[in-house]
């Protein structure tokens, strides 16, 4: 054992130039393993999830339709009743739940020339919610409340409103002076705006901030091809007042009483329940889970486009994965080859400690211990290296598109490198004992 | 009568397969050794003579045939007994000079001991490199000595084990008349102790004539020569 010590010691002071290469192989190895993994962590856990809400699912009532030649005939429209929202509140891993009423007529929302500099018309989706559930998320100085009933008196144009009160009601027609209806968007709209939709279009970054308290007209019954076929249309104004999680990620969300104002003035679906309903997930595997029991108690996921990216999702996942196992083989045999080509270095100095009276077992010994330590520095090195140059992609990207790339998307988490530096000294133990063992048998000595 | 004999061996065989083939290269070799004996070997190139020593240093396993050192039979040993043997009774001088770079000339003398188990003093590896002529190159490294001082240093490194056998493959070779003389002056010395068989294999005129015994290595067996 002393002898051992001994012999590793000096077989340690010799300079690095025979570990060079096989270091500089592993450290390369490393490197971009944990370029590539900080990479695939960021997109999984921050890029990812801002796009697409993972622990989110909206569903509604299955309907029934029978269809007679023109006549179709729905049943079950009585939505979504109390008994129903226990029923699901009940289901493991839902984290919270609140329903939600759409808005069954179309809506078109003009606006942004202060912010946008153009004024910018845009179909919008509108979805009625319960105004306990989100009272944290708005602002301060705001309110999300339905507005009175009553208005302070009766207008033509906004001119004959007081400042701040809009003049709301049908077009052409006599309305009533009332402040703007508050609006609620989700976080991730406002991701999805600043980072794909508003390049297409060639509108400058928005800052989320600066948006609350803007306002916008809005015409319900109205589409951007025209009048839709109800014959009228009821303008109204908006403020954005917050941003929530729980709002509708495809549109805008509304006070609950609001939706069912404009319903009655079209006169459409006179129901007092819900039509949606949002569940929140602990996790991704539980909504996954919970979603195979959905169909089952007469509930169907409404399609906002999750679903799809979703599975597209799932694609990609199966895409990275293939990606990863390609680059760990080509990593696993460029690190065995480093090992071989080491050892094929050091033949005459085996062969010498076997003359002087090494066994087998002694320079098997002596070699892992040099390969532990050898491969931990290197990977240490090379960790530290794709942590170097991953930091510097993601300033980069921050640097040359400001406007698509923000907030981090490398993350650097210590336990996964961890991971990865013992994985590859405990691949690089069997390897440098496999070639040394090739070595030894087809060696004279 | 086998007490007399330090090394015997009986019909050794060894083949090696490569891409001509399997070639047999030792065929069924007989050679004994006496303490104190000085037993030359001589053959052309390939002939297979640093193979026998291989073998006989248990660096190599034979195909068949007995090896007998001290009267035990060398390929039955483990390798771990085998290796033992190497640290200590049993000495190579390899015909290529076989040094670690990293370890100074003192380093590399030291190294069977250190498997060994044994402790060496300074004033030890001092003495005798002076007798080799390598006085004050302990602290040396290796890549600054000359083919003939690393030969040198390789010669020290086996009778600092105090074999009982010196294998010494060529260790004459490419040397100036007094160095040659020099080693040749260690081999006498270490006869007359009556301790040490030596078998060296060579091309040296004056070590064949020094010798107790020359054998001429042909077709993978020994005979005398002609
Ligand atoms: N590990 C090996 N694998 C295959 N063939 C080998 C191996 N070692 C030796 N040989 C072959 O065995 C034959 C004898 O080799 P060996 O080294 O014993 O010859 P030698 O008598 O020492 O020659 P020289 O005088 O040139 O040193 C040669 O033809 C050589 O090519
Ligand atoms: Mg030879």
């Amino acid at each position: 054992m002393r002898g051992f010590l001994i012999l590793l010691k000096m077989d340690l002071r010799r300079s690095g130039g025979i570990f060079l290469s096989a270091g500089l192989g592993i450290l390369l190895t490393a490197a971009l393993l944990s370029f590539l993994l900080g990479f695939y962590r960021g997109v999984e856990k921050k890029v990812l999830p801002s796009f697409i809400p993972l622990d989110r699912l909206e569903l509604k009532k299955v309907e029934h339709h029978f269809k007679l030649g023109p006549l179709s005939l729905g049943l079950g429209g009585e939505g979504i009743q109390e008994k129903d929202l226990e029923e699901l509140r009940k289901m493991h891993g839902v984290r919270e739940i609140y329903p939600g009423l759409k808005l069954a007529v179309p809506a078109v929302a003009t606006g942004g020339m202060g912010l946008l500099g153009a004024s910018f018309s845009t179909e919008l989706a509108v979805q009625g919610l319960d105004p306990d559930l989100v009272r944290d998320d708005v602002e301060e100085a705001y309110l999300f409340e339905s507005r009175p009933e009553a208005g302070e008196r009766s207008c033509r144009g906004d001119g004959d409103c007081d400042s701040g009160l809009f003049c709301a009601g049908p077009l052409y027609g006599e309305g009533i002076c009332r402040p703007p209806i508050p609006v609620l968007i989700s976080p991730r709209l406002m991701a999805l705006f600043n980072s794909g939709i508003r390049r297409a279009y060639h509108l400058p970054r928005i800052n989320p901030e600066a948006l609350i308290g803007l306002k916008a007209e809005v015409d319900f019954g109205a589409s951007t091809l025209g009048v839709s076929g109800r014959g009228k249309i009821l303008r109204d104004y908006l403020q954005l007042v917050g941003f929530s999680e729980r709002a509708t990620p495809l549109g805008v969300s509304i006070p609950l009483e609001e939706v069912r104002r404009v319903h009655r003035f079209f006169g459409e679906g006179m129901q007092r329940g819900y039509d949606t309903v949002v569940l929140l997930f602990d996790s991704l595997r539980s909504m996954t889970r919970a979603s195979a029991r959905i169909p089952s108690m007469g509930f169907e996921a409404v399609d906002d486009g999750s679903a799809r990216l979703m599975s597209a999702l799932s694609s990609a996942r199966i895409l990275l994965l293939l990606l990863a196992s390609v680059v760990l083989f080509i990593s696993a045999l460029g690190l065995f080859q480093a090992f071989v080509g080491l050892l094929e270095r050091r033949r005459e100095e085996i062969a010498t400690l076997r003359a002087v009276g090494a066994s087998r077992k002694k320079i098997l010994a002596l070699i892992l211990v040099e390969t532990a330590l050898l491969s931990f520095l290197s990977a240490l090195g090379g960790v530290f290296l794709g942590l170097v140059s991953g930091r510097g992609m993601e300033a980069l990207g921050h640097k040359l598109f400001p406007a698509l790339i923000h907030g981090a998307f490398y993350l650097a988490d210590p336990a996964t490198f961890a991971v990865l530096i013992l994985a590859i000294m405990l691949f690089a133990m069997p390897a440098s004992a496999l070639s040394l063992w090739i070595f030894l048998r087809r060696s004279m000595v | 009568m086998e007490d007399r004999n330090l090394l015997s061996c009986e019909g050794l065989e060894r083949s090696f397969r490569d891409s001509r083939g399997s070639r047999l290269i030792l065929r069924g070799l007989d050679l004994s050794l006496r303490r104190g004996e000085l037993l030359c070997i001589s053959g052309r190139s390939g002939a297979g003579k640093s193979t026998l020593l291989h073998c006989l240093a248990g660096l190599l396993r034979p195909d068949g045939g007995s090896i007998r050192f001290e009267g035990q039979a060398i390929e039955k040993l483990s390798e771990t007994r085998r290796a033992r043997l190497r640290a200590g009774p049993v000495a190579v001088v390899f015909q290529s000079l076989r040094l670690l770079e990293h370890l100074s000339v003192a380093e590399n003398i030291l190294l069977p001991g250190l498997f060994a188990g044994r402790r060496r003093k300074a004033d030890e590896i001092n003495d005798l490199l002076e007798e080799l002529g390598l006085g004050g190159y302990a602290e040396a490294m290796p890549s600054d000595l000359s083919g003939g001082e690393r030969q040198r240093v390789s010669l020290a490194r086996s009778l600092m084990q105090e074999p009982s056998l010196l294998l010494a493959d060529e260790v004459t070779a490419n040397l100036d008349r007094e160095t040659a003389e020099m080693i040749l002056g260690v081999f006498d010395r270490l006869r007359s102790s009556g301790r040490t068989g030596i078998l060296a294999v060579t091309h040296h005129p004056d070590l064949i004539g020094m010798a107790d015994r020359h054998l001429r290595m042909e077709d993978g067996l020994l005979a005398e020569p002609t």
